[in-house]
């Protein structure tokens, strides 16, 4: 029941915070600048799985999911909804993987939300099915990263942790600690 | 053997291209932006063909499907690769031992009279190569390599400074019997979001 209540909250949280930063985005169009920051990435990490006698082991991948970041006018903080869809019903069976989750960028320099260093943490979900079983997770991640101006455009660099918590019909979409990086393009708009 | 020289010479034209596209762009660089930057959310109806004996159809939806970075040109063709890739080893692999996935594919887009590299319709063409390579724990690697054909039409919607891009597309896997991968086609749609810098 409580993992359904955080489940819950988290869900709510996901589907409030992008509203929210519109709200912002409202406030900050007048203004003529960038209103969403928008990004695909490739990801490296060390994946440590909980599951009994699995052991650890690479993923790279790319894209790694779509990031849309709401440009406030002012201000350090910053919403950045980031997601993943795969739906297929190929040979009979339906499967999915959703993965839907919401980070906050604290920009701590100077350059504000455009370049320098920031800060990140997110939550979000893991909802998936593999044709027989569905689960949902809990996933919490945390980070600091990089912007590198390239022409209109920015290079954006990231290192952090991802926790995903158990889920048994997920099997290994779940259940783990994660540790690497991120790098790719940003563009506004 | 036919089959091998045709891989290298898709593989050595999907090398080749880009830089033809970077030559072009040199020309085109002094004014205007470069590149066309995008990603799209995808759905497309997939048939495998020979030497499928099951259920053989099925609908899949995914983004983001791919990256799509073009050559801006300053004539009515222009180069733009898309690739995506994922890599799995260790725990993260669900055979234990790794499991890739790299599918490269290089389309020429051509704009329609009216249209220009930002707005309007274009017809799209391309080769790809879908490459997988797996490995249960402790087992020898089998690699597989898929040659596929693909024809769309599309057009670009401006909204502010980006666009958006719809594109409706039909592609020819064809099959490779040797690693029993039966050919398929599939039909669909992809809309996303094009970016130039």
């Amino acid at each position: 029941m409580r993992k359904l209540f955080g489940g819950m909250v988290l869900a709510a949280l996901a589907l409030s915070l992008p509203a929210a930063a519109r709200a912002q985005r409202r406030a900050a169009a007048p203004t003529g600048g960038a209103k969403h920051e928008l990004g695909v990435d490739v990801g490296l990490a060390y994946v440590s799985s909980n599951l009994t006698g699995v052991s650890g082991g690479i993923v790279l991948v790319t894209p790694l999911d779509i990031r849309v970041g709401f440009v406030p006018r002012s201000g350090k903080i910053m919403w950045e909804p980031r997601l993943t869809l795969n739906f297929s019903t190929v040979g009979g069976s339906t499967t999915y993987l959703f993965t839907p989750q919401v980070n906050l960028l604290y920009a701590n320099s100077t350059g504000g939300h455009r370049r320098g260093m920031y800060f990140t943490g997110g939550a979000g979900l893991v909802l998936g099915d593999n044709g027989t079983t569905s689960g949902t997770a809990v996933k919490l991640e945390g980070g600091v990263g990089w912007r590198k101006p390239y022409e209109s455009a920015a290079w954006r660099y990231e290192v952090g942790l991802q926790w995903v918590s158990s889920s048994t019909p997920l099997g290994l979409a779940a259940d783990y600690i994660a540790i690497g990086g991120r790098v790719g393009i940003s563009l506004w708009h | 053997m036919r089959k091998l020289t045709s891989t290298l010479v898709a593989a050595v034209a999907l090398v080749a291209l880009p830089h033809l596209a970077l030559a072009q762009r040199a020309r085109s660089a002094a004014s205007g932006p470069k590149n066309e930057i995008g990603v799209d959310l995808g759905a497309e109806y997939n048939h495998a063909g020979s030497g499928c004996t099951a259920d053989c159809g099925g609908l899949g939806i995914g983004t983001p499907i791919d990256i799509r970075w073009g050559f801006m040109a300053s004539g009515p063709l222009s180069f733009e690769p898309r690739f995506s890739l994922s890599y799995l080893s260790g725990s993260a692999s669900p055979i234990g031992g790794h499991v890739l996935s790299f599918n490269p594919d290089l389309n020429v887009i051509y704009r329609m009279k009216k249209s220009t590299a930002r707005r309007g319709m274009y017809l799209t063409g391309g080769l790809g190569l879908g490459i997988a390579s797996a490995a249960p724990s402790g087992g020898t690697s089998t690699t597989a390599t898929q040659l596929s054909l693909n024809g769309g039409v599309g057009k670009r919607i401006p909204t502010e400074s980006n666009a958006w891009r719809v594109e409706g597309f039909l592609r020819y896997n064809f099959a490779n019997t040797g690693k029993g991968i039966p050919s398929s086609f599939n039909i669909g749609a992809r809309v996303g979001m094009s970016f130039w810098r």
